[in-house]
């Protein structure tokens, strides 16, 4: 187990020196200064440069200049905007519970429509329920989240008129912004409407959530379908079935808690498909999370919070996969052999 | 079993109906918190109008926030009284004396609390803050006030004097027939020197600009750069208190999405729509689209230092050879009209005896013949590919401009760079004509005529046709030698005769003005030369919005 820890510790170092490599790569192949792409400052004072050189160490070798890059960013700063100079990272931490609130809602919804589908997909296996949520699914999986996106907005925004399109709250509700999750920040608020306020809160959240929710909710039927349908094929189910158990209980007390492990590892590898989709979501809705402030950033050529998001969305993805890869192995003694420690 | 079937999916229908009807308030017909939103195109640059030029703070500040000494009413016409109560001009238009409003109360906020009432010093302040440039507030936030310089502020403004605190008299060193309307524009707002002395105190002057105080109808509350502005009704305004418990400004820099949000009822009230999207507005019944024509130009300008178009024959030639007409169609979808005159009808000089160039390529073949160019002539046509008031989009104007003139005979290349680079290099007058325009800053005619057409203009870059013609100059400055319209009126009919004989330049459309807002929101007026204000917003009851819609 130990064993196992440390060689993920380990992977996950380099992993993370290599985001960083490349990551610094970019800033010294990217058009202008180096030390302005570092340190998002633009025309700098002689001072500013001096004091970015010392900072960065740029006087002295490139990998000298590599390390002090990853202990700037290490210890949280990002350097600052092209655009308006303002600290990124306190920039990011303010738009980061925007984003993580709705993947939090889409895989929540994703989970509770996927896992239920694909057991009853792995029940009536090969029967008419199985054919039709596989090809539904499949349809799920294949529509582009833009394009989606956009045909709700067309059909239940602008024609019918049931949902707001864009933003989280209609800013006539002044809620403070103090934990950047929209519903725990109007229950935290004073003002009058309250009630209204959490409609139109929850009104702004269906389409862009529901969108989001598509893929990972579909890859969830098709992976508890798979897993379902293998631990539904061994030999302890039929000989609970023998047993003359209730159809209901050999499924939801044997096969399943044995089929979910294997879900619930394959959802953390959609992780980083998901933050993908968010962004796309996030420019279409006009969500004010990290998605579309990166994507802006882009348009502006602001490389200082481009590289700021690479760092942050993939060192992100790496985290998590390396933890849910721990927590697997803490529940599932099976996998603790050398031979799923190496990758 | 099938009762039970049939059970169940009651049961569902039934929740997924309570779900639908529950979630979106839009359908139980928008049940807001009382106030009004107006979706912006952008950051204002700053909460002080008087250092720019950009329509997107004047938006955020000139009307909600300020005052002015004097405001233009666009129903009237003319001037109203607004922190002056009223004015007094001497017979020889040199000196303009002004008796200020009493008991007008400025902002406040977390920081300052006015203990005096508006007064002369609060003008002498705003005013010399511009005009004086060893004021200690000249130089906070980059010492540059574009429209002022434009109008020649400094020059013209001999000295203001305070004769008591609510009198003032500003002596000018020689008449100017446009001082009123260019106190009366956007820019000339009034701010409080007693906040000003608080921050020199504080050592925080720049805070007079970011963190404003006004006398105006709103008092800004907050502001997320990129997200929204939120102001507050200012309680006790000297105008009637506005009647919304606030307005929001939602920065919405994609048309598309402002008009998502407008028809989703997100937004109330949205600007700049664009010409696409203008039927589908006109489709929506909770819609009501607001059209005005602008105090603008757009115009093909010649370089008429340059052969062959030193000839007037030609550019008279060429004028009979665009069709104006084609151009509002396609590049305008019908919302310009077609300008005869570098000024728009609805200014009370407009020409209308003019005899408009009708569009006829024979004609121009044979003016062309008699000015010795038979075979035509290749020339370069300068255009931006950038989207303005005037011409929403340039690059198309210029290739329906070329496939006209290629039908008598002239080959014409098209010239573009960005937008800032493209202004750079106007100013070389290396180029044969451009595609270019103009926007009033205010109400007077004149603003269409010196900035454009006179030779002093040749130096401040704004006489794009390179053209300086001292009987014309005579003419232009003597309409300004006079407060009376009457008077001016025979000067700007001449000069817009020797425009259009001369042709220095080709008007080809004023652009309209769009607004489009929710038909219950009332008390919102367009107008031409921008600035939109809030003061007399309101939102109509539901029921009578009901009644309004059918």
């Amino acid at each position: 187990m130990w064993f196992y820890i440390a060689r993920r510790v380990n992977l996950f170092v380099f992993t993370v020196a290599v985001l960083f490599l490349l990551v610094f790569v970019m800033l010294n192949a990217l058009p202008g200064e180096l030390a302005t792409n570092l340190s998002g400052v633009q025309n700098p004072t002689i001072a500013q440069y001096d004091a970015i050189v010392s900072q960065y160490q740029l006087d002295k070798s490139w990998f000298n200049q590599y390390i002090s890059f990853i202990k700037q960013r290490i210890h949280g700063d990002f350097g600052v905007s092209f655009s308006d100079g303002k600290p990124i990272f306190d920039e990011m931490l303010r738009l980061l519970p925007a984003t993580i609130e709705l993947c939090i809602y889409a895989m929540t919804i994703a989970l509770l429509l996927g896992l239920p589908l694909g057991i009853i997909a792995a029940v009536y296996y090969k029967k008419f329920g199985d054919f039709f949520l596989l090809g539904t699914s499949l349809i799920g999986y294949s529509i582009p989240v833009f394009w989606l996106g956009v045909i709700a907005i067309m059909y239940f925004g602008l024609d019918l008129q049931w949902l707001p399109v864009a933003g989280q709250l209609n800013l006539l509700y002044q809620v403070e912004h103090v934990t950047g999750f929209t519903l725990i920040d109007i229950y935290l608020s004073d003002i009058v409407y309250k009630q209204l306020a959490y409609q139109d809160a929850i009104a702004h959240l269906i389409m862009p959530t529901l969108t989001l929710a598509v893929i990972p909710a579909t890859v969830v039927i098709r992976i508890t379908r798979t897993t379902m349908l293998e631990e539904l094929n061994a030999n302890y189910i039929k000989a609970a079935q023998a047993r003359g158990q209730h159809p209901l209980s050999v499924i939801f007390h044997h096969a399943l808690p044995n089929a979910i492990q294997p879900v619930l590892s394959q959802i953390t590898l959609q992780l980083s498909t998901l933050l993908t989709s968010a962004m796309v979501t996030e420019v279409i809705f006009s969500w004010p999370g990290i998605g579309q402030w990166l994507i802006q950033a882009t348009y502006q050529q602001n490389y200082a919070i481009i590289s700021a998001g690479v760092l942050v969305c993939a060192g992100f993805v790496i985290v998590v996969t390396v933890i849910s890869d721990i927590l697997l192995i803490a529940t599932t003694p099976r996998r603790r052999s050398a031979e799923y420690g190496s990758v | 079993m099938k009762n039970w079937f049939i059970f169940i999916s009651k049961l569902c229908f039934l929740t997924g109906f309570f779900i639908l009807s529950g979630c979106s308030p839009s359908a139980d017909d928008n049940v807001h918190t009382p106030g009004i939103v107006y979706c912006s195109e952008g950051d204002p640059t700053s909460f002080n109008p008087q250092l720019t030029t950009n329509g997107t703070t004047t938006d955020a500040s000139s009307y909600q926030i300020y005052n002015r000494l004097v405001e233009y009413d666009p129903a009237l016409g003319s001037i109203v009284a607004a922190l002056a109560r009223h004015w007094f001009i001497n017979e020889d238009g040199t000196s303009y004396t002004f008796y200020l409003r009493k008991n007008v109360k400025f902002h406040s906020n977390d920081n300052f609390t006015p203990t005096r009432d508006f007064n002369a010093d609060d003008v002498l302040f705003s005013f010399n803050r511009i005009i004086d440039s060893t004021h200690p507030y000249h130089n906070v936030s980059g010492g540059s006030y574009p429209f002022f310089q434009s109008v020649g502020f400094t020059d013209i403004i001999n000295k203001i004097v305070k004769v008591n605190d609510y009198m003032i008299v500003i002596h000018l060193t020689e008449k100017d027939a446009s001082f009123m309307a260019n106190l009366a524009a956007n820019f000339a707002i009034i701010q409080s020197k007693e906040y000003a002395d608080q921050l020199s105190e504080q050592q925080q002057q720049s805070q007079i600009d970011s963190h404003p105080i006004g006398t105006g109808p709103f008092v800004l509350d907050s502001y997320f750069q990129n997200d929204h502005i939120r102001y507050k009704p200012n309680q006790g305004y000297w105008n009637g208190t506005p009647d919304i418990e606030q307005l929001v400004f939602d920065i919405t820099p994609k048309s598309t999405n402002r008009i998502a949000k407008l028809m989703t009822g997100d937004c109330d009230i949205s600007a700049l729509p664009q010409s696409s999207e203008i039927d589908i507005i006109r489709q929506n019944r909770k819609l009501e689209l607001q059209i005005q024509t602008g105090f603008n130009v757009a115009y093909l300008g010649f370089n008429t230092e340059r052969i062959p178009f030193n000839n007037p024959k030609v550019r008279q030639a060429l004028s009979h050879a665009i069709n104006k007409r084609a151009i509002v169609e396609a590049v305008y979808y019908g919302s310009a009209t077609i300008a005869d005159s570098v000024l728009p009808s609805l200014s009370w000089a407009y020409n209308d005896t003019l005899q408009p160039y009708e569009y006829s390529p024979e004609k121009a073949k044979k003016l062309l013949a008699e000015a010795g160019y038979s075979d035509g002539f290749d020339m370069t046509l300068w255009a931006a590919p950038v989207q303005r008031i005037y011409n929403p989009n340039a690059i198309k104007t210029a290739e329906l401009i070329q496939g006209q003139l290629k039908l008598v005979g002239v080959n014409v290349n098209i010239v573009t760079y960005g937008w800032n680079v493209f202004i750079d290099k106007l100013n070389d007058y290396s180029y044969d004509s451009v595609l270019m325009g103009w926007t009033a800053d205010n109400a007077d005619p004149d603003n269409f005529f010196r900035p454009l057409f006179s030779c002093a203009a040749l130096l401040s870059g704004g006489n794009r046709v390179n053209w300086c013609n001292d009987d014309f100059d005579e003419t232009i400055n003597q309409a300004i030698a006079s407060t009376d319209e009457k008077k001016r009126v025979p000067y700007y009919l001449a000069a817009q005769q020797t425009l259009n004989k001369q042709v220095p330049l080709i008007p080809i459309a004023h652009a309209l003005r769009f607004q489009v807002k929710s038909r219950n929101i009332t008390g919102l007026s367009l107008n031409p030369y921008g600035g939109i204000s809030f003061a007399k917003a309101k939102r109509k009851s539901a029921n009578v919005s009901d009644g309004g819609a059918k």
